[in-house]
């Protein structure tokens, strides 16, 4: 299986802050990957430099289904299929949950809008209850699924999830999870950047763990439960 | 010294040659000798505003109405009261000072275009005053204003260019004195980052509020010369066209320059007097200047020709300053340096932190942390000033300093660095490390000198701070914290973005500290780091403390685990 995501030696920043120091990582089409990792160690960097946000890329390279993204800008990104569910959802707060997810398809032809908003009410009953509330209204396990909504309105390829759940009660984090599995069984591909570490190795197919700006520990979910390396990273013990 | 005061003075001596040659030229021309002495007129409103919006980063669209204060108080006295200019106009002079003081109050509560809209207000409302005063002459205003009197001299024609020169003159070399002390290093400061400012000890509110009423004196000054030199004063004279004027000459002169604002003021006279015959449409000329400097000349005329200037000799960047090596000097605390007591802090239902206590020992290093949001740099806060919290008290050294402001808690001893180095950007390594320790000018310089020693940062002494690469960034900040000398030193992520290299330089120097003495609270997410040089770890969780120990006990306690790594279940 050929990734659809490749990075290799990437470094990137904010300014003279220098954040990811040469990361390799590949995601494939139907894989949900986790990037894992204490606080700092540049996991949002990560995603903000692949979905050509606002990082500041210093070199290393990012292809993405065969086009180089180094160069793209994010609007780019977004039409090939490379979306990203920020940290905090970032949700047009006092527009419509309706109006919110038509605007997720800004990239996409008209025709195709009204089907894709069908799908994604059939995969989120509670949005379609909600269609016509103001978003800042929904409850926060609701604002997750609309930006995760609003998301799939693009048709990604590959959808990125920034700490999908922060703030959340377990449950709905749960709720959450399985809705990700669900999108990578149908095919799409997930990278998860998560603090919660076992809760995410125990949804995904394999993960990374970062420290301090570059791949510390990687491998199948299974393996990486059991590694006590992990543990030591997460609270400073000798990674040796 | 600072190289823009450097060069101010500088410019401000050629511009005295040239004030003194126009004299001696235009002295048989009445025209052209009126004409210098209006610049003259306007000259210190001018520099106020420079000052205010240059060096204080505060703007105010309503100086004309100081300047109406300074007019009409010398109009009202020597025409109505029968006072000589010599004790009106000084009267005028304070009066709108301490007006000047209220408006600074009020400014206090704005920023941006709310503080420009209210001070607006301010010269829209002193111009209906003037208009609506009975005593003030309505509309007409007063006229016949006698000419000063200075002896049997009467201060006229040619002599008026001379006398408001040197009134101009005196007036721009006492601001440049009080930009090259304490107040400047405070204003520059404050210009830069009024939150870092505050906590390390500039009470920023205070010297907001002195810039404003310089700013009202200094206008009220040109205003009192104008009724005297005029002989007239009416509501029109001083309404909102001259509050932009004043504007106009800071914003083309370049603002945070005296000598910019003396260029503008010239430059604006000279315009007016030419632009005479155009009448309607000056006014769309002046409009397009603004938008041109805006665009092309942001500095004004005079920052950008010294930023061009600047730029071709390069070697002045980095001027090594002789090292003085130095042991640290630190108060022997009498009672706990931190004590901590059942706080809490609520932002609407959030609840950041929740009935937090501890007490730190003197000399002891210990570890802040927890999962973002646990509310680590919320405390911090709390500790240092910045938001009462909602419930609990702080002491420092024995000293409850709950809801005191920044700068009261700084000056107690506290130190503090911020997540995101606030340096003042502007400012170089050495204008940021010596405007922190609180001294007269010889002793903070050198006091500068000998923490930028010990840090090893002597070859960037004199580099700005926004050149700076990131680890400099943060041991400058370093440097500015210890600077002050406090005994007790609050240091929130230090090590965010070091590379290892760094990272040991930072491990070193903080386990100096508190081999010196000085107590230390340190937020950081690098635990190697953390369970490296901590004697004593306090966690964090949702606003709580699950855990109070060593670092080794910590990181077997189960419920750390948890909150950091999250259960299978």
């Amino acid at each position: 299986m050929s990734a659809l995501l490749e990075v290799r030696g990437l470094r990137a920043g904010y300014g003279a802050l220098e954040v990811l120091r040469g990361v390799d990582l590949d995601v494939a089409a139907g894989e949900l990957v986790a990037v894992l990792g204490p606080n700092g160690a540049g996991k949002s960097t990560l995603l903000r430099a692949i979905s050509r946000y606002d990082a500041t890329l210093r070199g290393g390279t990012i292809v993405f289904d065969g086009a180089d993204l180094t160069r793209a800008s994010t609007e780019r990104t977004v039409r090939l299929g490379c979306l990203q569910v920020p940290e905090g959802r970032q949700l047009f707060g006092r527009m419509s949950v309706e109006d919110n997810l038509r605007l997720g398809a800004f990239v996409r032809s008209r025709r195709t809008v009204e089907s894709e908003l069908g799908t994604v009410y059939e995969r989120f009953p509670v949005l379609a209850q909600r269609r016509a509330q103001a978003a800042y209204t929904l409850s926060g396990g609701e604002q997750q699924m609309l930006a995760i909504g609003r998301a799939l309105m693009a048709r990604p390829k590959l959808l990125m999830l920034d700490e999908p759940s922060t703030g959340l009660a377990p449950q709905i984090v749960e709720q959450i999870f399985a809705i990700a599995s669900e999108l990578a069984r149908g095919g799409t591909a997930l990278l998860i950047v998560e603090q919660n570490a076992y809760l995410t190795l125990r949804h995904a197919d394999r993960a990374y763990v970062l420290e301090n700006g570059a791949v510390a520990l990687a491998g199948t979910a299974a393996e990486l439960s059991r590694d006590e390396r992990v543990k030591a990273i997460y609270l400073g013990g000798s990674t040796v | 010294m600072n190289a823009r005061l450097r060069d101010d003075a500088r410019i401000l001596a050629v511009f005295a040659a040239v004030v003194i040659a126009f004299g001696v030229l235009a002295q048989h021309d009445a025209g052209l000798s009126q004409a210098g002495t209006y610049v003259a007129i306007f000259a210190p409103a001018a520099i106020g505003l420079s000052i205010l919006l240059g060096n204080v980063n505060q703007i105010s669209v309503g100086q004309a109405g100081f300047f109406g204060i300074g007019a009409y108080s010398v109009g009202y006295l020597t025409v109505e009261r029968g006072w000589p200019f010599w004790t009106a106009a000084p009267l005028g002079v304070v009066l709108a000072a301490a007006i000047g003081v209220g408006l600074g109050f009020v400014a206090l509560r704005f920023r941006g275009h709310y503080l420009a809209m209210a001070t607006l207000a301010f010269g829209l409302i002193a111009a209906g005053v003037f208009h609506a005063a009975p005593f003030l002459g309505h509309a007409s205003g007063i006229t016949g204003i006698p000419y000063p009197q200075f002896g049997p001299l009467t201060i006229s024609g040619h002599a008026a260019y001379w006398f408001a020169w040197i009134v101009a003159f005196a007036i721009a070399l006492l601001s440049l004195a009080m930009l090259r002390g304490r107040p400047g290093r405070a204003f520059e400061a404050i210009r830069n980052d009024e939150l870092a400012a505050e906590t390390i000890g500039i009470p920023t509110r205070r010297y907001k509020i002195i810039a404003f009423a310089y700013a009202g004196a200094l206008a009220a000054a040109g205003g009192a010369t104008f009724a005297a030199f005029l002989g007239l004063v009416n509501p029109d004279a001083v309404g909102i066209a001259l509050s932009v004027d004043v504007l106009l000459m800071v914003v083309l002169g370049g603002s945070g320059l005296i000598s910019g604002a003396l260029f503008g003021a010239a430059l604006i006279g000279y315009l007016n007097v030419v632009g005479h015959q155009w009448d309607n449409w000056r006014e769309v000329g002046y409009g397009l200047l603004v938008v041109l400097c805006v665009i092309f000349a942001p500095g004004g005329v005079l920052g950008t020709l010294r930023r061009l200037a600047a730029r071709t000799p390069s070697a002045r960047a980095a001027a090594p300053l002789p090292a003085v090596g130095a042991a640290p000097r630190v108060r022997a605390p009498s009672a706990e340096p931190l004590a901590v007591r059942g706080v809490t802090k609520r932002f609407g239902g959030l609840v950041a932190v929740d009935e937090v206590s501890f007490a730190l020992q003197p000399g002891t290093l210990t570890a802040l942390i927890g999962p973002n949001g646990a509310g680590k740099t919320t405390l911090f806060n709390a500790i240092c000033g910045v938001g009462r919290p909602t419930a609990g008290r702080i002491a420092i050294g024995g000293i409850d300093v709950t809801g005191r402001q920044p700068h009261r808690v700084a000056a107690l001893g506290v130190g503090r660095t911020f997540q995101n180095a606030r340096l003042f950007g502007e400012m170089t390594v050495f204008e940021n490390v010596a405007a922190a320790a609180a001294a007269n000018r010889r002793v903070a310089d050198r006091r500068a000198r000998e923490v930028i020693a010990r840090l090893g940062l002597d070859h960037l002494a004199g580099v700005p701070a926004k050149d700076l690469a990131f680890g400099d960034r943060r041991r400058a900040e370093l440097a500015r914290a210890i600077a002050a000398e406090p005994w007790l030193l609050l240091v929130d992520e230090p090590a965010a973005g070091l590379n290892q290299p760094e990272r040991e330089r930072l491990n070193a120097d903080l386990l100096a500290l508190r081999d010196a003495g000085t107590t230390l609270l340190l937020i950081e997410h690098d635990m190697k780091l953390v369970m490296a040089i901590s004697q004593r770890v306090i966690v964090l969780e949702f606003g709580r403390v699950i855990a109070d120990a060593a670092p080794a006990e910590v990181q077997r306690d189960p419920r750390v685990v948890a909150a950091y790594l999250g259960t299978a279940t």
